[in-house]
């Protein structure tokens, strides 16, 4: 039965004494060992922190862009997770954490890459009045925005779609087709004539502000045309 | 004692989804097109439904009970012969423009070729923003929009401004009818009328001061009616090419580009000079010139769900 001692303390029936079987070395073994215990358990989950870390960062500096390009980021980042579950899980295995680390790191690594390099949606603005009429020279300007300043991709890639304005009159696209051209200097190819449904590939040549591109209509004279879709890609590929 | 307990789904919740079910049934049986096993209609020994004119003459035109003539039947019965079946298989219909996609999409007739100007909207999928799902094989000829008048009034009339405040006839489901409601013709009055055949009779009973269409198709009235002209002046709008049409699946894919091939060599040979000028011996050499396609235009229109692109140099 606990009783009190002169300070009032309660004491269990089986202290006072040091020893082996002292509570004193009990609770101050216990708390090492617990202390071992939680930084051994760290030990064993960081990677998967590190992973964690990772995805978290990726996410939130995301440069956008076909998913495609980001199959190798992917692909090391579960291969990373996986490996760092595991190894949470058991406590061991070299092999698993060196997998774990590794293909964390090289996912990083691919994203890293794409960030910097890989092919980011830009927005075109297209500038001029619509439709735009065979009879008269239809030009529009268009125009990108001057991307992040430290944005290395040097090439910009252009798909346009030129259609009917009117989808129920008899068609033109097979008889329309339009020049594009750069304005800003050193962009090239300076001048490319195009179908309705084409792609431009561009060299900005190192320029690293807006880039101004001219579009000039040609179809018949009574075809009434627009230019219905401008998607620009930054790439550095 | 036993109580029958009530299902907590009473018969009316029976008969409710059945008439749920018949009106689901109704709505979906009056929007989509009628299932029909997927084939080909270009089958030797079987007969070929051509939906077609009867009221054009020129073009697509019933002289006699059953007895169709015109441009369209005569392009359509050599592409037949060239691609190996008999073109005495056509059977032709009568059809008007406005019930022209309707036909091919609830199998009532396999082809139209019926002056079926080809338009991003007729080729597009049928889910795709109202397309009408069709394929085209064509242009086998092209024309811009014109204006046909009263003989008496040749001198009257030189330009589309000299129609300020008169009366242009025109009919449903026709690219004419859409170009005239355009805002750049608002000064210019417009009666509709069911098809070609009833605007001609409202021009000759001076009920209207002119007929506007394809000028292939006023060049065809004014060889079967000496009292009316073409304006040969006045072209507008964009230029129609015409196809013949079908309903896209993939079996009639594939049949439209046997008659595609088929195409290309009647328009390079000299059937086809032969036909237009039988068929439409009024239309001026220079406007037959320009009627004849071009294999790039052939390519470019036939068999897709959207136009190709011009060719690039």
């Amino acid at each position: 039965m606990a009783g009190t001692n002169g300070r009032g303390e309660g004491e269990s029936q089986n202290n006072t004494t040091l020893g082996s079987n002292s509570p004193v070395i009990g609770r101050v073994g216990n708390n090492a060992a617990f202390h071992f215990l939680q930084r051994h358990r760290l030990l064993e989950t960081l990677p998967l922190l590190v992973a964690v870390g990772v995805a978290t960062y990726s996410v939130l500096t995301w440069p956008g862009g076909p998913q495609s390009q980001y199959f190798s980021f992917y692909a090391f980042l579960v291969t990373g997770f996986v490996c760092s579950v595991a190894y949470a899980v058991r406590g061991q295995g070299r092999i698993q954490l060196a997998l774990a680390l590794g293909c964390t790191l090289v996912a990083f690594g691919a994203h890293a890459s794409v960030a910097r390099n890989g092919e980011v949606a830009v927005e075109i603005d297209v500038r001029g009045t619509q439709p735009l009429h065979g009879s008269a020279t239809g030009a529009l300007t268009l125009v990108m925005p001057a991307p992040a300043a430290d944005d290395v991709r040097d090439r910009l890639r252009v798909a346009l779609t030129i259609s009917d304005s009117d989808p129920l009159a008899p068609t033109c696209v097979h008889r329309t087709t339009a020049t594009l051209s750069a304005t800003t200097a050193g962009v090239t190819p300076g001048s490319r004539r195009i179908a309705a449904d084409s792609e431009v590939d561009l060299d900005l040549g190192g320029h690293r502000g807006e880039v101004v591109l001219s579009f000039v209509l040609h179809t018949e004279p009574n075809c009434v045309m627009r230019l219905a879709k401008v998607r620009g890609t930054l790439h550095n590929r | 004692m036993s109580h029958k307990v009530r299902s907590p789904r009473g018969p009316l919740s029976g008969r409710l989804l059945g008439a749920l079910a018949a009106l689901a049934f109704l709505v979906t049986g009056c929007t989509s097109p009628d299932p029909k096993p997927d084939a080909s209609i270009l089958v030797e020994g079987q007969k070929i439904r051509l939906g077609m004119k009867n009221d054009q003459p020129g073009t697509g035109f019933m002289r006699h009970a059953e007895e169709f003539e015109g441009f369209d039947l005569a392009v359509s019965r050599d592409l037949i012969g060239r691609v190996g079946l008999d073109p005495e298989a056509i059977e032709p219909q009568p059809l008007q423009s406005k019930n022209r996609a309707k036909a091919l999409q609830k199998d009532r007739v396999d082809l139209v070729a019926a002056t079926y100007s080809i338009t991003a909207q007729r080729m597009r999928p049928m889910n795709d923003d109202n397309g009408d799902g069709l394929d085209f094989v064509g242009p086998y000829v092209s024309t811009p929009q014109g204006v046909l008048i009263r003989a008496a009034d040749k001198g009257r009339y030189r330009n589309l401004t000299d129609f300020h405040g008169k009366q242009i006839c025109v009919w449903p489901g026709t690219t004419s009818m859409n170009e005239l409601k355009k805002p750049a013709y608002d000064k210019i009055g417009k009666t509709e009328a069911t098809d070609a055949g009833e605007c001609v009779k409202k021009l000759k009973e001076n009920m209207v001061d002119a007929v506007s269409t394809d000028q292939l198709i006023l060049y065809g009235f004014m060889a079967a009616e000496p009292t009316l002209a073409v304006v040969p002046t006045i072209e507008f709008g964009e230029i129609n090419q015409y196809g013949i049409a079908m309903f896209r699946t993939p079996a009639h894919r594939k049949d439209c580009l046997k008659l595609r091939d088929a195409l290309k060599k009647y328009v390079t040979g000299n059937d086809w000079d032969h036909d237009l000028e039988n068929n439409l011996p009024s239309v001026p050499v220079a406007a037959r010139n320009e009627a004849r396609p071009t294999l790039d235009d052939i390519e470019a229109m036939s068999c897709r769900e959207k136009p190709g692109n011009a060719p690039v140099g």
